[in-house]
């Protein structure tokens, strides 16, 4: 009586283990989700991210661009402005360049990020490279545009935003994973 | 039972030593505790006793309390041992006590987070910073300089934006005088800003980032206007002072990291 | 139902003496023995951890040592911190776990001993794999115990170690699973008849707090690191970069159980103490319901608190705020079991043997250790003290200066029940001493050298930080002092038959205690009582529930 007791606890707790196991990989999904809502590491035209606002106020805001290769990959990228003054509401462009710099064709795709948190969440990316993937000759030269908005609602005290696209490496017939 | 008194030997010892160690050697590291070369730095430094003295009296009364119990309270022969196992007021007392001072703490801690955080538009330079395995790589996009492996050099008293990432593994970026670290993530970019005094300050990367983490140094010079315009100068020209030349031109090389 | 204490007959039973016994400890069910088993696992491996700190403070006594290669520095450093949580502190606490929680309920012996005895076994090839990753081509996992990535991925790190460390971890996650599960079962369904769950020894309750603890942490770690493992081995993609993962998942995930493993080496320290202390104290704990609220509400509070560990890693403000705030939460019932602590010893009649030393110097270190860790909660100064040698210093005070002199008290104070012999008191006041003030001394200075600027987990540092540095490794001496009498001690003891058989509370404690480990048969028989207990036995007295 109180063995059978016991067995069906022993069953229910290891039913709990089990699915505090399952919850570690619900979080890859979960984390992301929670990503979006704040906004962070978000992949352009989410639907997470608002519609652009009226445009009301002429505030202006820095926007600061960085640019960098992992993965040793022999590839240049640069921006063509590095600081711009955008004003909230309008769309805001830029360029990247990167240049392949050896004699191989080099494969790979750009990863975004933007800090602070509340302007990832305002921000709408009417063109974007990240997460493209993206095939070079030995020796080419692209441009990569970027066109951007962020909301007029941004919150008050953020002044400067910064954008930043990171180059990974790819393998040449890798499928993008459905995400 | 001299085993609290006794305890606290090492303590005392411990923070003579800490004093010594610090200002006998000029070139000892700068920390934000001694000698807070940012106004972060300086916010924190205050905010570390401000802490403390909230923290002590705790501190100070639990091991005092240890001490008197343990000299009070021996077993003698004549001694009965009392017989009482609660008293639901004291508890009461002793739960909302430190709850209040954990209010006390936070709330300017918090409003101190928001000012380290929050990186004014106001900034005057723009430096990005870039973790390698096992060295810092600085940009300056406004000026199209690159430093490697080398000193970072920055306007003094100007507040500069940073920004920091990694092309690697996690690294972490830290100058101990000025009073944050921020961890450089590969693929994702974070801010923060600096305004330093004139001065030269040792650091180091703080996130184990693979075999060589222990000798991954940061040294930054914070040159004065005029002589930060030189060196930009010199820079674009393709010469590289070395840090001895950069230290040489602050205002006053062998004190300079002590007075700011 | 018949209580026996005849040895059943087994297929080993008349095998020759030597063979049987070692026939006998290696097929056991019984839970002293497995208990014992266990402690005698994580001292064997304390050796081990104990070494690899020595060859750390070895390499760090000098700045530009050249003693460890750095590769070989971090392995070492990442295995010291591996074994001495999962294989040093998590086993001892099981060990006293096992022989004590049944004896303390009065019960026969734990809810499944098959299973009892499964969890323990999974634990040595565990520790084989572990110890064994060192010698393969590649070395042993070096990117620390928290093991991030991308440093711990395929790409930086390809050496098999690391997926061994893995596999290894897997392993000691699910003898810890198995044993929180029997743990939970036994505690809530085989006390004995008429145990109130708040009449339970707050050992009990501790075990009982963290078997659940473990039971939510531990699988967590089990799923970050099969997906670490895949990563690895099969191409998945869960942290790496491009392909959409995220390292700092992995942090989220590994925090998510790191933070509550704090608890979990931390409570059942917090039971032993509550026990030794009242010992020696003769008095009852103070406000034991509080105690019994304070551990449920460390439990659950050490829950949310995962992100203190990331400050550093570019949260949002508004997270860090949340994260701090929590943080902070978890001081208030931790005070309360100082307080209480210092209540129960209040007006006692205290008596000093070396398990209350110990118990002391446990309340001495742990109010200083967590003194430490409010300034860690706050956000602004661990911005400047995360990741230093301060943080070293601090979660020492606590696993050194906590669990392990918690667990040298309860090895001191149960030593007699387990084996019917008393360690020597006088070579006790030695090791007290010398562990004491090892552990004062070493991590004391630690907290001054991260003020000072020195990071963590590195192989060398600037010159200035020498002084101090060689002061952690006098400290490190100290302990390493102690720790090789008390093994002398343990052996010693353990060769020298006793002279005459133990009364069932050699210590002469539970005329106030009342606890069921000193009314049994020192050391106890098959199956700990020779009656089930009955509420008289653990149950105080009506008068003295009204006194003050």
């Amino acid at each position: 009586m109180r063995g059978d007791r016991s067995k069906w606890l022993l069953v229910g707790l290891l039913l709990l283990a089990g699915f505090m196991f399952g919850f570690a990989f619900l979080n890859v999904p979960l984390f992301q989700l929670f990503c979006r809502a704040l906004g962070i590491n978000l992949s352009p035209n989410n639907p997470a991210v608002r519609p652009l606002g009226e445009v009301t106020a002429a505030r202006s805001v820095r926007v600061a661009f960085v640019a960098s290769v992992a993965d040793r990959l022999p590839l240049r990228l640069q921006v063509e402005e590095v600081l711009q003054t955008y004003r909230l509401g309008t769309q805001g462009r830029n360029l990247y360049w990167v240049e392949n710099l050896s004699s191989d064709t080099v494969y790979f795709r750009a990863i975004h990020s933007v800090v602070p948190e509340d302007a990832a969440r305002k921000m709408t990316l009417l063109q974007c490279f990240c997460f493209d993937d993206i095939t070079l000759l030995p020796g080419e030269r692209r441009q990569l545009p970027v066109v951007y908005a962020f909301s007029p609602d941004l919150r008050a005290d953020v002044g400067r935003i910064t954008m930043s696209y990171t180059l990974y490496r790819r393998e040449p017939h890798e499928r993008t994973p459905a995400r | 039972m001299l085993r609290q008194v006794r305890s606290l030997v090492p303590f005392l010892a411990g923070l003579g030593l800490l004093a010594g160690c610090r200002f006998a050697d000029p070139e000892a590291t700068t920390t934000w505790l001694f000698d807070p070369a940012t106004p972060i730095a300086e916010a924190v430094r205050q905010n570390f006793w401000y802490t403390a003295s909230l923290v002590a009296p705790f501190l100070i009364l639990a091991e005092a309390l240890l001490i008197y119990v343990i000299f009070r309270f021996r077993a003698r022969p004549e001694r009965k041992p009392a017989s009482f196992h609660e008293n639901v007021k004291l508890e009461i007392f002793w739960t909302l006590v430190p709850a209040v001072t954990l209010v006390m703490i936070a709330v300017p801690s918090f409003q101190l987070l928001r000012q380290i955080t929050h990186v004014p538009a106001d900034t005057e330079l723009e430096v990005q910073v870039f973790g390698h395995q096992f060295f810092w790589r600085y940009e300056y996009p406004e000026y199209g300089i690159t430093l490697s492996d080398e000193p970072l050099v920055l306007p003094a008293n100007k507040k500069v934006a940073l920004s920091f990432s990694s092309v690697d593994v996690i690294h972490s970026w830290w100058v101990p005088a000025f009073g944050f670290k921020q961890d450089a993530n590969p693929g994702r970019v974070a801010t923060r800003w600096v305004q330093v005094k004139p001065g030269y300050y040792k650091g180091q990367c703080a996130e184990l980032c693979g075999a060589l983490h222990g000798v991954m140094w940061i040294e930054v010079v914070a040159l004065p206007e005029e002589a930060f315009r030189q060196w930009v100068l010199a820079r674009k020209r393709g010469e590289a002072p070395s840090i001895e030349e950069l230290r040489a031109m602050l205002p006053n090389p062998a004190i300079a990291h002590q007075e700011g | 139902m018949a209580q026996t204490i005849q040895q059943p007959m087994t297929f080993y039973s008349r095998w020759p003496k030597p063979l049987a016994v070692i026939a006998d400890w290696l097929t056991t069910t019984d839970h002293k023995k497995i208990g014992i088993m266990y402690l005698v696992y994580s001292l064997l491996m304390a050796i081990v951890g104990g070494a690899m700190a020595g060859m750390i403070r070895t390499q760090l006594a000098v700045p530009d040592n050249t003693f460890l290669r750095p590769e070989l520095y971090n392995e070492i450093l990442t295995l010291h911190g591996t074994i001495m949580i999962f294989f040093v502190a998590m086993p001892a606490l099981a060990g006293f776990g096992n022989y004590l929680v049944p004896i303390l309920i009065g019960a026969r012996d734990m809810a499944f001993p098959r299973l009892n005895a499964f969890s323990f076994w999974l634990l040595v090839p565990s520790g084989i794999l572990m110890l064994a990753s060192l010698f393969v081509e590649g070395g042993a996992a070096a990117a620390g115990w928290t093991s991030y990535t991308p440093l711990a991925s395929k790409q930086y790190m390809a050496t098999p170690g690391v997926d061994m460390w893995i596999f290894s971890l897997h392993l000691a996650g699910l003898s810890s699973i198995l044993g929180a599960v029997n743990f939970i079962v036994t505690t809530l369904n085989m006390r004995a008849p008429g145990m109130r769950m708040m009449e339970m020894p707050l050992f009990v309750w501790a075990w009982f707090v963290t078997a659940t603890l473990i039971l939510v942490a531990i699988p967590v770690l089990s799923g970050a690191l099969t997906m670490l493992l895949t990563d690895r081995l099969l191409g998945t993609n869960f942290f790496k970069i491009s392909e959409g993962g995220d390292p700092l998942l992995w942090q989220h995930l590994f925090w998510f159980f790191g933070h509550p493993e704090v608890y979990i080496v931390i409570l059942p320290s917090f039971g032993i103490i509550s026990h030794v202390l009242a010992a020696f104290a003769h008095k009852r704990i103070f406000g034991y319901p509080g105690m019994v609220i304070a551990i449920a509400a460390i439990g659950i509070v050490g829950y949310l608190v995962w992100a203190h560990h990331m400050f550093t890693t570019g949260l949002s403000t508004l997270s860090l705020l949340l994260f701090s705030a929590f943080s902070m939460v978890i001081a208030i019932p931790t005070g309360v079991k100082v307080w209480s602590w210092l209540a129960t010893v209040w007006g006692g009649t205290i008596r000093f043997t070396t398990p209350m030393k110990f118990a002391l110097g446990f309340v001495a270190l742990f109010i200083l250790g967590g003194m430490g860790g409010i300034f860690l909660a706050n956000v602004p100064l661990d911005l400047s003290l995360h990741d230093t040698y301060f943080v070293v210093g601090h979660f020492h005070y606590v696993f050194a200066g906590g669990t392990v002199v918690a667990l040298l008290a309860a090895t001191y104070f149960w030593f007699p029940k387990m084996t019917g012999r008393f360690l020597s008191e006088k070579l006790g006041t030695w090791v007290f001493w010398l562990f004491f003030l090892g552990v004062l001394l070493s991590f004391m200075v630690m907290h001054f050298l991260g003020i000072l600027g020195m990071p963590r987990r590195v192989y060398t540092y600037r010159p200035e930080f020498t002084t101090l540095n060689q002061l952690v490794t006098a400290g490190y001496g100290l302990q390493l002092i102690a720790g090789l009498l008390l093994l002398f001690d343990i052996l010693r003891t353990l060769l020298r038959k006793p002279a005459r058989p133990l009364p069932p509370d050699p210590w002469g404690v539970n005329e106030v205690q009342k606890t069921l480990d000193w009314v049994t048969a020192s050391p106890p028989p098959p199956y700990n009582f020779e009656r089930t207990p009955t509420p008289d036995q653990w149950r105080h007295a009506p008068s003295a529930e009204v006194a003050r």
